[in-house]
């Protein structure tokens, strides 16, 4: 039987291409647009290099101290001993890293130069937690940053653009503040879509005195640093955080007048529905984080959806007759229905595919808009099978509402009135 | 004729009533997305009020105790603006630089942003604004080309001279109500004289012009801010005499070597406030870039829609039109008569449009912020949505009767 509906709608297709066509172009429209932002938050969560472990990290930054007994609060990155004694000591994670970041012009030697460069100071686990890929040389190590040792990595792009080609950049120097640094290693620059590594000079955060002087004000709460967790799986979460709150309880037990609060320690899903870190749980809810998505995704489903409405509406208005007929010979409200739904079906699903594909194109042409220009999109990234998923509810979606109502309506009419084709 | 087409439409009021609602809902979609457009391509292209070409922000920053060069006895920010004026001195002996202005936190595309109030001195006005301040030598206004309102150089006026002020064109109308504001006495920071008005400056492309007013720093102020903030929290502004790019930009700044530190200031880095306003604009360029992606999405289904359900609509109606060709209706005729069908069921949902524009507009949903909500304003929104529509309209139905016109009226009366 179904057999049959799909050969009658491929006729029905052929002969009333006018209608298919613009029917096929309407879903293809609506599939791409919802797919495309399907496939922005894809692409937003998924682990790439050097942060292809985004799914079992956790990440903490903004931080908070309280005056106790009192209105007053100073909220910035973390200091380096609350970096230290509440993170980086957890026993659970598979490594914690402790890092900064600063924009700042780098020299060579003999020649000044003016352009900032995004820089990160970073610990030596830093390497572990983020998988950067080493062209040449390696990275600093724990011994480096114990004795603040002037080492940098610096990335293949800018050891290009001042030495004027990376493969020798090994064992030469640049210049950070007035001080001479050393590189040891050159990495492949990550993607500025890369919010924790992107960056073309890491260096040990300990050569940096302003960043390790223990502040007077708010009990050395407040400081530089942000915090990368890499768990051993994500299931662990519960307990780092369990673990965490724990450290923040002992820590406050010897501050003096202010009270550390971290503000939220978030997972790469938590992060991308709020990047400040700053709404509460509840503000920060998938709920609330989806209402927002779905009164644009609404749009974009309904009116295509009201479009399609019209058009297999007027459609019908010829074949009322041939209903007429074969309600005359016994076929049921339900069959008349089931016919015609699956009869768009088939035009759902040609729409669904070309939407899907227009999807991907779109993504590519229009990356610097919603993501970052020069971020290179993978198989890995677009090709998963929640995208497929998402088309498929959809498609079903879409062929339930432009085509039930004018069955429902069809399936409704007399006989007598249907097979006179009148209205 | 149209009181035979109400009819008409009257008649078969089962399929328009879909068509009628499917028709409101898209013209008021359409009207939507094309005033905020609108509103925001409006704001975009009003003048930013300066003229940043060729124009470098200079980043100076201070020797650490530690690096060598280092100057104990200058220790703190006391002698920072000899030092600066020595750095501004032998930049302009290059002869390259055109001139060199001061400004903190103000420059334009700056990030700062400093509010305070301006309070009017005189007796009978209980007026006052909070304002966006900047801070700036006189020499800003020829750098960046901002004149006052009858187009006069303002630097050399303003040189020299203490406790000045200068307002923007919205800002003077505002607190003196289209009287006259120069010489007048205000409070802000201190007692000071509005020394002239001039052209509206907007902070970012896509923000309107926002109130504002120039606190002008005389030579002792200058010492006292960049004591206060240090040589590393102002805007060291350049204009060059010739387009420059950045790569020859570095290679001269390269050649000037030791000249670029004077004392423990030193130049440490440049953008040019081209980058700066790119910069600004970027996230609020990429949500425009979005939206006009959802525009033409919006659009093209619009098309789709309209286009489609009027040619099945009329190409469904070749009986009729037969009918009318044998009973002596000239073409031309049926064609016009198709038409203004179709759009009188777009115009038929005209009222209940507007009840909803006004609607909307009470609802505060759209972006009065930047242009007030007025009627030329809905005029140019609401007739370019119902001109886009009715014009979807005239293809859909237009194509599809022109073909079943050339059909002889007899053919078409058998098939009916």
């Amino acid at each position: 039987m179904i057999n049959l509906y799909f050969k009658q709608a491929w006729q029905l297709l052929r002969e009333n291409l006018l209608v298919s066509l613009l029917s096929i172009a309407g879903t293809a429209l609506c599939i791409s647009a919802v797919m495309l932002m399907v496939l922005i938050f894809q692409v937003r969560t998924a682990g790439y290099a050097p942060e292809s472990n985004r799914g079992r990290m956790l990440f903490a930054g903004s931080t908070r101290a309280i005056l106790k007994n009192e209105n007053h609060m100073n909220a910035s990155y973390m200091s380096e001993q609350v970096a230290r004694e509440v993170y980086k000591s957890l026993p659970t994670p598979a490594a914690v890293t402790a890092f900064s970041g600063v924009n700042m012009p780098i020299s060579l030697p003999h020649k000044r130069l003016y352009q900032y460069v995004p820089i990160r100071e970073t610990d030596d686990t830093y390497w572990q937690v983020f998988n950067f890929s080493f062209l040449e040389g390696s990275a600093y190590t724990a011994s480096d940053v114990a004795g603040a040792l002037p080492k940098a990595v610096i990335s293949d792009q800018f050891a290009a653009t001042i030495f004027g080609d990376w493969h020798n950049a090994v064992g030469r120097t640049v210049v950070k503040g007035f001080v001479e640094f050393t590189i040891v290693g050159v990495v492949k620059r990550p993607s500025s879509a890369a919010g924790h590594t992107c960056a073309d000079l890491w260096v040990p955060y300990t050569t940096n005195h302003e960043k390790m002087t223990v502040s007077t004000t708010a009990d050395n709460i407040v400081g530089f640093f942000q915090v990368a967790i890499l768990a051993h799986k994500a299931s662990d979460f519960p307990a780092i955080r369990k673990e965490i709150a724990a450290n923040v309880a002992a820590f406050n037990t010897h501050c003096v007048d202010w009270e550390l609060k971290p503000n939220a320690i978030q997972s790469i899903y938590e992060k991308m529905r709020d990047p400040s870190g700053w709404k509460t749980s509840d503000e920060a809810s998938w709920f609330n984080w989806l209402l927002e998505k779905i009164s644009i995704a609404l749009i974009v489903i309904v009116l295509p959806m009201l479009n399609m409405l019209g058009v297999t509406l007027t459609s019908f208005r010829k074949r009322r007759a041939e209903i007429g007929v074969r309600k005359a010979f016994g076929c049921s409200q339900g069959d008349i229905i089931k016919q015609v739904l699956y009869e768009n079906l088939l035009i759902t699903m040609i729409g669904g595919i070309l939407g899907l594909l227009l999807s991907f194109g779109l993504l590519s042409i229009c990356k610097s808009i919603f993501l970052r220009s020069d971020m290179l999109l993978d198989a890995t990234m677009l090709f998963r099978p929640e995208a497929f998923l998402a088309t498929f509810i959809l498609v079903f979606l879409l062929n339930l509402l432009s085509a039930g109502i004018p069955a429902w309506r069809c399936s409704r009419i007399p006989i007598i009135q249907s097979l006179k084709n009148a209205d | 004729m149209i009181k035979h087409l109400i009819k008409l439409i009257w008649n078969q009021r089962r399929q328009n009533g879909w068509l009628f609602a499917e028709l409101f809902i898209v013209t008021a979609l359409l009207w939507f997305v094309i005033d905020k457009l609108f509103v925001e391509q409006y704001t975009y292209h009003q003048p930013s009020g300066y003229n940043i070409e060729n124009c470098w922000r200079i980043e100076l920053d201070k020797l650490s105790p530690k690096s060598a060069g280092f100057i104990p006895e200058e220790k703190g920010n006391a002698n920072d603006y000899r030092r600066i004026e020595q750095l501004k001195e032998r930049l302009m002996q290059t002869g390259k630089v055109e001139s060199v202005a001061y400004s903190f936190y103000s420059c334009p595309y700056s990030p700062g942003n400093s509010y305070g109030e301006i309070f009017p001195l005189d007796a009978d006005s209980v007026n006052y604004l909070n304002c966006h301040l900047y801070s700036v030598s006189p020499e800003f206004f020829d750098l960046f080309r901002v004149k006052d309102l009858d187009g006069n150089a303002l630097t050399e006026r303003l040189r020299n001279k203490e406790n000045l002020l200068v307002l923007t064109d919205q800002t003077a109308k505002q607190l003196y109500k289209g009287g006259e504001a120069i010489r007048k006495e205000v409070r802000c920071s201190g007692t000071r004289t509005v020394a002239a008005i001039i052209p509206n400056v907007k902070e970012s492309e896509y923000n309107k012009a926002s109130n504002g007013g120039f606190i002008i720093c005389s030579p002792t102020n200058l010492q006292d801010k960049i004591e206060q903030f240090g040589a590393n929290g102002m805007d060291f502004n350049l204009r060059m005499k010739q387009p420059i790019t950045v790569a020859e930009m570095s290679d001269w700044f390269s050649s000037l070597g030791d000249q670029l530190t004077a004392g423990n200031v030193y130049v440490s880095s440049f953008t040019s406030h081209e980058q700066m306003r790119i910069d600004r604009n970027k996230k609020e360029q990429q949500s425009m870039q979005a939206y006009l992606l959802f525009s033409t999405f919006l659009l093209l289904n619009v098309f789709f829609g309209i286009v489609g359900t009027f040619w099945l609509r009329t190409e469904q109606r070749k009986g009729e039109t037969g009918l009318r060709i044998a009973l002596g209706a000239s073409r031309f005729k049926i064609g016009t008569w198709l038409n203004i069908e179709g759009l009188m069921l777009l115009y038929l949902s005209m009222p209940l449009l507007g009840l909803l524009i006004l609607n909307i507009s009470y609802a505060d949903l759209i972006d009065t912020a930047n242009m007030p909500f007025t009627w030329w304003r809905l005029l140019i929104t609401a007739g370019a949505s119902l001109l886009i529509v009715s014009l979807m309209i005239v293809i859909g139905v237009t194509i599809p009767a022109r073909r079943a016109m050339k059909l002889d009226p007899s053919t078409v009366l058998k098939a009916e």
